[in-house]
């Protein structure tokens, strides 16, 4: 499948944050970004986006484990045991 | 991890891991988003393959869930695992992050944000990515996963854009 200059670009940013570069690579992207202030920027906003997709797949997480905390609080016998350990 | 062993595991250890956390000044609630926590990051280092476990899935979440707790109430001392410092760090600045933040997430649309959630925190394969998304095979995955990080990070410089010129 054809791929756009602009995901390229994507790519090997993600290859650079992913630490999968090789040495010769990287020196030659951190070049790069040295003297392209909009690279730069770029690279800081990905590094960013990764960010956001691991809280918002944290909020998932902890909504799919608050659910299961609701179905165990239904069996009788977990909820008498908290409920005592609390008492 | 597959839904029931989980609904087990919680099953077996939250109890344990209430009554340390009852025992070290806490109350339900926090019995709860502490064990949590520790969930959360046991479920991480498992998906990422950097689980290590010497006695038992128990000892390991109620020793996390430890750490936690004293590090929250600057009880510890120790340094936290490089893993766990970037996992409170990264919670706590979320709590703080404004809501909107999320708004440039969904922009790119909720199959990209659960396709880039499988990738980045569930690990799972381009390959068993482009099965379960409908994909035609890796190679438009590939293109697809690259096309949604785009479309969030161009929302997030105009942001940033405005930001600048309005603040």
């Amino acid at each position: 499948m054809y791929m756009r200059n602009d995901l390229i670009e994507v790519e090997q940013i993600e290859k650079y944050l992913s630490h999968q570069m090789s040495g010769e690579k990287k020196a030659q992207f951190e070049t790069r970004m040295l003297l392209d202030g909009s690279l730069f920027e770029k690279v800081e906003a990905q590094k960013h986006v990764h960010k956001l997709i691991r809280i918002f797949s944290r909020r998932q997480q902890r909504n799919k484990l608050e659910s299961v905390y609701q179905q165990l609080l239904r069996e009788p016998s977990f909820a008498q045991q908290l409920k005592n350990i609390f008492a | 991890m597959k839904h029931e062993s989980l609904v087990e595991l919680y099953r077996e250890v939250f109890p344990e891991a209430a009554r340390l956390i009852k025992r070290l000044g806490g109350n339900p609630e926090e019995a709860k988003d502490t064990f949590h926590d520790a969930l959360l990051i046991y479920l991480e280092r498992e998906a990422k393959g950097t689980l290590q476990i010497h006695t038992s899935a128990k000892a390991y979440l109620l020793g996390t869930a430890k750490i936690l707790w004293l590090h929250a109430k600057n009880q510890y001392f120790d340094p936290l695992p490089e893993d766990v410092e970037a996992f409170v760090d990264e919670e706590n600045e979320a709590a703080d992050e404004d809501k909107n933040v999320f708004h440039y997430l969904l922009l790119a649309g909720e199959k990209c944000l659960h396709m880039l959630k499988a990738f980045y925190y569930d690990n799972l394969s381009l390959q068993q990515i482009a099965a379960n998304f409908g994909f035609n095979g890796v190679r438009s995955a590939t293109v697809q996963k690259h096309k949604c990080i785009e479309k969030i990070r161009t929302a997030l410089k105009k942001r940033n854009v405005y930001e600048e010129r309005f603040n």
